[in-house]
Order: structure tokens, then C-alpha cells, then sequence
């Protein structure tokens, strides 16, 4: 964006996806997303476009693999305990 | 475009989500639920992760207890800030530049977060603070 007027602008770099799936899932996926995320802006910034858009690709996909996995796990997590929540907030008023 | 029908209805289910999640963890607190998943780093190979104690931390904060929430995890409330300053850059009501589209952002996340779980897995004084 500093000295190249022609290029196209830069590529999403998912940082947002990135952290939220480093705080709430799994660390690996989280770095390797957060890594991907790094190269979009360095390639970008040596006016390597191509490569910022694939590492952008990258990026989305980790953060989505951790956060999916996330998801998935929640949700079968609270599947399977479902009954006994819904028995605990009936009885919500005894703790 | 590729995705114009996926959309809303992705983003209907993470609305509902949302808000089963945000009703579920302002209900229970995960210190004393069972049914609350651990944290798979932890339960499997004993390390607390950057993540860890982020359950908590949300509970907490949805009770507004501030302090509570740093100690269960310290980057919880300082990632939610940055996020919504970028959404809130990202829809314009706000006229900065957002923190994540900063060049070295990347790096700078990175390492508070490897530094963040190295250290607070450290069981030395001034560290355990950080554990969750």
C-alpha cells in the first residue's frame, strides 16, 4: 500500500479468526494460522501478491480447522451432557 | 459469487450459537460444572495452554468481574478489545487504523503468545499468577 499504487489491495490476513481460534481452541492450529497471517502482510509488503494470497488461503484454513474442531467438540460436548443441564436449570435455584 | 447462499445461514447458526453459549456460560460457572469440556492440551499433556482458563475467564466476565477474569486468563480481555476495535474499525464507526492491520501485528500476537504459555506454566512465584 506504501509505495505500489497498481497493486490490488491486500489479501484478508484472518487475524481475527486467527486469535479467537487460539484462545478458545487449539494452540497449533492458532499458530499456524497466526504464522500464515505474518506472511500475507511480509509478502504483500515485497509486492508478492500471489504468494500473499495463497498464504491468505492458508491462514483462513488453520483458523477455521481450529475453530471448527472447537465447535464440533462443544457441541457434541453439550449433546451429550444436554439432559444434564437442562436437570441442573430446574434445580437452578439450589446452588 | 461462491458462497452467497452459505452465508446467511452460517451466519444464523453462529448467532444461535452465540447466544446458547453466551445464556450457558452466564448460568453455570465451568469451576464447578462437570459438564464444561477441559482443555484438551491440559488434560492430555498437562500444559496449561494460551487458551486455558478461557471458560472461566467468560464466565466471569459475564458476571463483570474484571479481576476474576484476568486471573483465570490474563489475554482474554485485552483479544476481545483488540477485536472489537477492528470490528468497530472494519464498520467505520470508528476513524483509526485497526491494531491487527498493522504490518508486524502478526509477529507481535505471536509472541505474547508463546511467551504467555511458556511463562505461565513456569511454577515460580511471580509467574503462577498467570496459571489459570
Amino acid at each position: 500500500m506504501e509505495n505500489n499504487q497498481n497493486m490490488p489491495p491486500k489479501p484478508n490476513n484472518y487475524m481475527v479468526l486467527a486469535i479467537l481460534s487460539t484462545i478458545f481452541c487449539c494452540i497449533a492450529t492458532g499458530i499456524a494460522s497466526i504464522i500464515y497471517a505474518s506472511k500475507v502482510n511480509e509478502h504483500y509488503a515485497r509486492g508478492e501478491y500471489a504468494e500473499a494470497q495463497s498464504a491468505s488461503k492458508n491462514a483462513k484454513m488453520w483458523a477455521l480447522i481450529g475453530l471448527g474442531a472447537a465447535a464440533l467438540i462443544w457441541i457434541v460436548y453439550f449433546a451429550i451432557f444436554g439432559l444434564a443441564i437442562f436437570g441442573s436449570l430446574a434445580n437452578a435455584g439450589n446452588y | 459469487m461462491r458462497g452467497t447462499i452459505k452465508k446467511p445461514i452460517v451466519l444464523l447458526g453462529l448467532g444461535v450459537l452465540s447466544v446458547m453459549a453466551v445464556l450457558l456460560y452466564f448460568s453455570f460457572n465451568p469451576e464447578k460444572g462437570l459438564f464444561f469440556p477441559k482443555c484438551p492440551s491440559y488434560q492430555y499433556l498437562g500444559i496449561y495452554c494460551s487458551g486455558c482458563g478461557s471458560q472461566r475467564a467468560i464466565h466471569d466476565l459475564l458476571h463483570l468481574r474484571l479481576g476474576d477474569a484476568m486471573n483465570h486468563n490474563v489475554l482474554l480481555l485485552p483479544a476481545l478489545f483488540v477485536i472489537a476495535q477492528h470490528g468497530l474499525v472494519k464498520t467505520g464507526i470508528l476513524k483509526t487504523r485497526s491494531f491487527l492491520n498493522y504490518r508486524l501485528a502478526p509477529i507481535i500476537v505471536l509472541v505474547i503468545v508463546l511467551l504467555f504459555m511458556f511463562l505461565r506454566n513456569l511454577n515460580m512465584a511471580p509467574f503462577a499468577y498467570l496459571a489459570p
